[in-house]
């Protein structure tokens, strides 16, 4: 086996463990009103709150582990479907680890490096999250109204800056996706309004689609480029 | 005992620290692996404490963003419902959402007076179904999504793989990025087009100081919201 082979094994072996062990203590909460004050919903009324909340989030739970993989890769996906904030944090924190460092995505160093960024960010947002439920009420007040105002942009700025890392060497393929989905969601958002689940998936498969296209169009440039090679060596 | 002492009491924060502490603990686990790992993989330490400060100056600024969401969210659920669940699987806004869902199960609103214990009960079994759901899917799905995509590699041409992978991790991030940009909040296209920009003017400079590249992210981010805020 090679080292990044067991590197692997041992990513799925810790993520396995702990998922399981998360997926007890998100009940905790739920169990202690039970057990230690006897306070529970009926077995009827959880069937329906799982049945809403199913059919609410179904699509996501599917398609967001496996849209979100081939950026965060194994260890990656373990922290991220436990403590969250795949778009806005995780992901972008992988990112800029692998590109501090050089490294590409997807190869075993990059998985190295991913690992450590993601798992960096979830002690930085432990340390945010703690503070400020600890000294969040009275530190908010202090901070100017403009800083406080300007958290409301966060996600724009976050998710425009990703993109254009994103698309270090395909900036042609970036603005061509870029330009559909702003089209497709404005018009689900202004014309016809379907499912947001569905926008998702169909936006990333055309993206994917969008990848291919690139790829058999460049295919046939590298073809003439040697052809053109091979018809200059015969003309020499 | 009152119901706000009772969603804040110490049997509270040590049922909700519980997921902290797996949450926290899996991170270490996965970090000390990489850091063992590292140096089989051609990489120093020097390496990885680089990648470790590009990570947390990036994190930093996103941490931030839901701390105005917190503060709703712990006025409503106690401070220690709402640090576990800010610090586990679901956005903010997501456990919002499935709170609500779970508190109008029982007949009541979640910022109404009638959001009692039972209620709250509700909505904490919604959290908890709903957190469920994404655990589940990932430990099934991703022991099998290497080999699928390592397949896919050795079976297709690795630049088509390539591009795909690349499309459709453009895809998703356009679809979040269109998202804001549609929505027609004021000042969203301003931050995401500044942010944008600069995040391209750091990627020239920092080719002269490689040690930029660990702070554009997070300068980039402020570019935007500043600049957003400053032209509203």
């Amino acid at each position: 086996m090679t080292p990044n082979e067991i590197f692997l094994k041992k990513c799925i072996r810790i993520g396995s463990v702990t998922l399981v062990l998360g997926i007890i203590a998100n009940f905790m909460p739920a169990m202690y009103l039970w057990l230690g004050l006897g306070v529970k919903p009926p077995i009827d009324d959880i069937g329906k709150i799982f049945l809403i909340i199913a059919s609410t989030y179904l699509t996501s739970w599917i398609t967001q582990p496996i849209t979100f993989f081939p950026l965060l890769g194994t260890s990656g996906s373990y922290v991220t479907w436990l403590s969250g904030s795949g778009a806005e944090i995780k992901t972008p924190a992988s990112n800029m680890a692998q590109k501090a460092v050089g490294v590409e995505q997807g190869t075993p160093q990059g998985n190295v490096i991913s690992t450590i960024g993601v798992a960096t960010s979830v002690f930085v947002t432990f340390v945010v999250i703690t503070s400020f439920v600890f000294a969040g009420q009275y530190l908010i007040p202090l901070l100017p109204v403009f800083v406080t105002k300007s958290f409301g942009f966060l996600l724009p700025a976050v998710f425009a800056a990703v993109v254009i890392n994103m698309a270090k060497g395909n900036l042609d393929l970036c603005a061509a996706i870029v330009v559909f989905a702003t089209l497709t969601m404005y018009v689900q958002k202004h014309i016809f309004g379907f499912p947001t689940w569905f926008a998702t998936l169909f936006i990333v498969l055309m993206g994917a689609f969008f990848g291919y296209v690139k790829y058999r169009l460049t295919m046939n440039k590298d073809k003439e480029q040697l052809e053109n090679v091979v018809i200059e060596s015969n003309v020499k | 005992m009152d119901f706000k002492a009772i969603i804040n009491s110490p049997a509270m924060w040590l049922a909700c620290g519980m997921m902290v502490m797996v949450v926290i603990g899996q991170s270490i686990v996965f970090l000390r692996a990489a850091f063992k790992a590292a140096p089989e993989m051609g990489l120093s330490r020097q390496d990885c404490f680089t990648a470790m400060r590009a990570a947390a100056y990036t994190a930093f600024g996103p941490a931030l963003g839901p701390v105005v969401i917190l503060i709703v969210l712990m006025d409503t659920l106690g401070a220690p419902t709402a640090w576990m669940r800010l610090l586990d699987i679901g956005a903010a806004h997501t456990e919002l959402v499935s709170s609500t869902l779970g508190a109008q199960v029982y007949g009541v609103d979640l910022r109404s007076a009638a959001f009692d214990l039972t209620a709250f009960s509700y909505s904490s079994w919604a959290m908890a179904l709903n957190n469920m759901g994404w655990m589940i899917v990932t430990l099934l799905v991703t022991p099998k999504m290497e080999g699928a995509i390592s397949t896919l590699t050795k079976k297709t041409n690795p630049r088509l793989v390539a591009l795909l992978s690349a499309g459709a991790g453009l895809g998703l991030f356009s679809y979040l990025l269109s998202n804001q940009l549609v929505s027609g909040k004021p000042g969203n296209v301003t931050a995401a087009v500044a942010a944008a920009v600069a995040f391209l003017l750091l990627g020239f400079c920092s080719k002269k100081f490689p040690r930029l590249r660990e702070f554009s992210l997070g300068i980039a981010m402020m570019a935007g919201i500043f600049a957003a805020q400053a032209m509203l």
